[in-house]
């Protein structure tokens, strides 16, 4: 009947949301296995092809989201209550201005925010690259999922933009009811976090389910399960998708000159949003 | 071989006709392009992407600009842009294109909101799967290559990477016998028969580039200048119709080869079911019997197996090896 999208910027903690919602949701206390979690795709190529009969292999990035929304309706009629759906995408709109998430299909927004500092680490890690290309891929506006000029993927592109746009897209949007999560608050209190997400999402308190649901979701239950598990969502050449889960790592990672570079680029977004609060004021300043 | 193609669809045609009599058909055969391919003789008013063949005097299929309504009626079911209603189905995308396929699938008017050529591509697969299934052919997202046991069907959702498989395939001497649809119907008797369809694949610069042999020069045009996908005409074209061998579903796994895995008959129906091209609309039509006949077939004669592919970039060639390896020899 409806879709609520979690959404974040990559490797802001959306899976880790994903499993908590997905063992709070089970109806076994064993813990879920990390590729069965709640989600169902919103950018499925052969889902949008055969729903619309178009075909999206011969369509531009601008084309295809034109018809995404259609999409959405389409698979907000497929479920039969609430179902969730995972994003990287800022809140846009098409060439002709029309949302790409619009209430006709989307209830509501959970949106996953995380200190940007933390963020290239586990983004260069992902990817297997060094952290300053993660520093370029978080400051280039065009960037891309599943976009290569040359060749399509099973998966539709999606735009990511850079962090600071993809965070302010949906801080600024007023159309959709949602929630703003931060990683760090998933970190420091899951529980609170995942029982305020619960109400946010209309669904029924059990606080036993609740306690069970924030173990079987603890990241070393997590990496556990990565360890004996294929976890469809890793990349290829990354040894593993569940890294550290830590809080500050960029302290003791990152240079002098990456952090000063990402201050620079994101620092008045990361302000709005309190991730300076605290730092020195060599950096607090961009 | 023709023979035996124009078989299976003159049955079709002519209860089609009795039922439906051709009315206001006034197509003037020499203004139309005309292709040949899945075993029919199509007309049509507006330059497609499809290898030309010599003019031919009555069209299983043809298509002609007209007035399309926005909406059926009548409709029985309506999902996205489709509507169907009798044995008609409406694509209604708005901006873009509006089309009508009707008298059985023998008749397409199509009315493009901009650009004729570039509207009609874009619904081009929609369009021939549903004159497909009309015909009570199923029509499958796959490509297949042709062996001395039968045609080899490589299904897939799309960007999977189906086409890339057969082109390097063809590289070792298998002749194409389909790209992107395959027509398989199922016969009373034996196997169920795989249609050809036209001598040509759709390649993008990644795959022409990492694909060993002609590629690159056989490119037939550029299918928009906006992308980096190309019609590119095949070495080896086996064109006629042939018995299906097996059936691999393609999947990617994070793998450093090719593995197979057969699937049951109950999961090769499921998963057959699922990559049938436009399938949803297939109730609608009045054609979800046949269809499903036409499925259960393939998984009771034919091999079903399950292909991931790796997903770390492999080299085509390697592909093909790996893959050559499971085949019988090129027809």
């Amino acid at each position: 009947m409806s879709i609520i999208l979690l959404a974040s910027y990559p490797k802001s903690g959306n899976t880790w949301m994903r499993a908590l919602l997905s063992n709070y949701l089970s109806e076994s206390d064993e813990p879920v296995s990390i590729n069965k979690l709640v989600g169902i795709s919103l950018f499925s190529r052969h889902y949008f092809d055969e729903n619309l009969g178009l075909s999206s292999a011969i369509m531009t990035y601008d084309e295809i989201l034109q018809h995404r929304p259609k999409c959405h309706e389409l698979l907000a009629m497929d479920v039969e209550s609430v179902a969730f759906a995972k994003t990287h995408e800022p809140y846009i709109c098409s060439q002709e201005g029309n949302p790409l998430f619009s209430p006709e299909s989307i209830s509501g927004v959970i949106y996953i925010i995380r200190n940007p500092l933390d963020i290239v680490i586990s983004y260069a890690h992902h990817n297997q690259c060094e952290i300053n290309r993660s520093i370029g891929i978080m400051n280039d506006g065009k960037a891309m999922l599943s976009d290569r000029h040359s060749g399509i993927f099973p998966a539709l592109p999606q735009l990511v933009s850079d962090w600071s746009r993809n965070v302010s897209s949906w801080l600024d949007q007023d159309t959709l009811p949602m929630k703003i999560v931060s990683y760090e608050s998933m970190h420091k209190n899951p529980d609170r976090v995942l029982s305020e997400t619960i109400d946010f999402c209309g669904l029924d308190q059990d606080q036993a389910k609740l306690v069970q649901a924030v173990e079987n979701s603890s990241f070393d239950n997590l990496q556990v399960q990565e360890a004996v598990v294929e976890f469809k969502m890793k990349q290829p050449t990354a040894p593993n998708f569940f890294r550290k889960g830590e809080v500050g790592d960029w302290k003791a990672t990152l240079s002098d000159e990456q952090v000063r570079c990402i201050i620079e680029r994101h620092g008045t977004v990361m302000e709005r949003l309190g991730y300076l609060d605290g730092q020195d004021v060599h950096y607090a300043k961009p | 071989m023709r023979e035996q193609a124009d078989h299976f669809y003159r049955t079709e045609r002519e209860i089609s006709r009795s039922d439906t009599p051709y009315k206001n058909r006034k197509v003037d055969l020499n203004q139309l392009y005309h292709y040949r391919g899945y075993g029919l003789n199509i007309g049509s008013q507006i330059e497609l992407p499809w290898h030309v063949e010599s003019k031919h005097n009555d069209p299983d299929i043809s298509i002609r600009n007209g007035k399309v309504p926005e909406a059926l009626e009548s409709a029985t079911e309506t999902r996205g842009y489709f509507q169907v209603a009798n044995g008609i189905c409406l694509l209604n995308v708005q901006g873009v294109s509006r089309c009508l396929i009707s008298e059985g699938g023998r008749e397409v008017l199509f009315a493009a909101e901009g650009n004729n050529r570039q509207s009609i591509i874009y619904i081009l697969d929609s369009i021939l799967a549903v004159c497909l299934h009309l015909r009570d052919v199923l029509a499958l997202n796959a490509s297949a290559i042709a062996t001395r046991e039968g045609a080899v069907v490589f299904a897939g959702s799309a960007g999977i990477g189906k086409s890339t498989v057969v082109a390097a395939l063809c590289d070792m001497g298998y002749p194409l016998v389909a790209d992107g649809i395959v027509a398989v119907r199922k016969n009373d008797v034996s196997r169920p028969r795989v249609f050809c369809g036209f001598p040509q694949i759709r390649l993008w610069t990644r795959s022409i580039n990492t694909l060993q042999g002609i590629w690159s020069k056989n490119i037939q045009m550029q299918i928009r200048p906006e992308l980096e996908s190309f019609l590119v005409s095949v070495p080896y074209f086996h064109g006629k119709d042939i018995p299906l061998h097996a059936v691999y579903v393609l999947v990617s796994k994070n793998l450093e080869k090719i593995d197979t895995k057969p699937l049951a008959p109950v999961r090769a129906v499921a998963r057959l079911i699922d990559l049938a091209c436009r399938a949803h609309l297939l109730q609608g039509l009045g054609k979800g019997s046949g269809h499903f006949h036409n499925v259960t077939a393939i998984a009771r004669y034919s091999t079903v197996e399950c292909l991931s592919l790796p997903v770390i970039n492999c080299p085509p060639a390697t592909l093909a090896e790996q893959i050559s390896v499971r085949l019988p020899p090129p027809a």
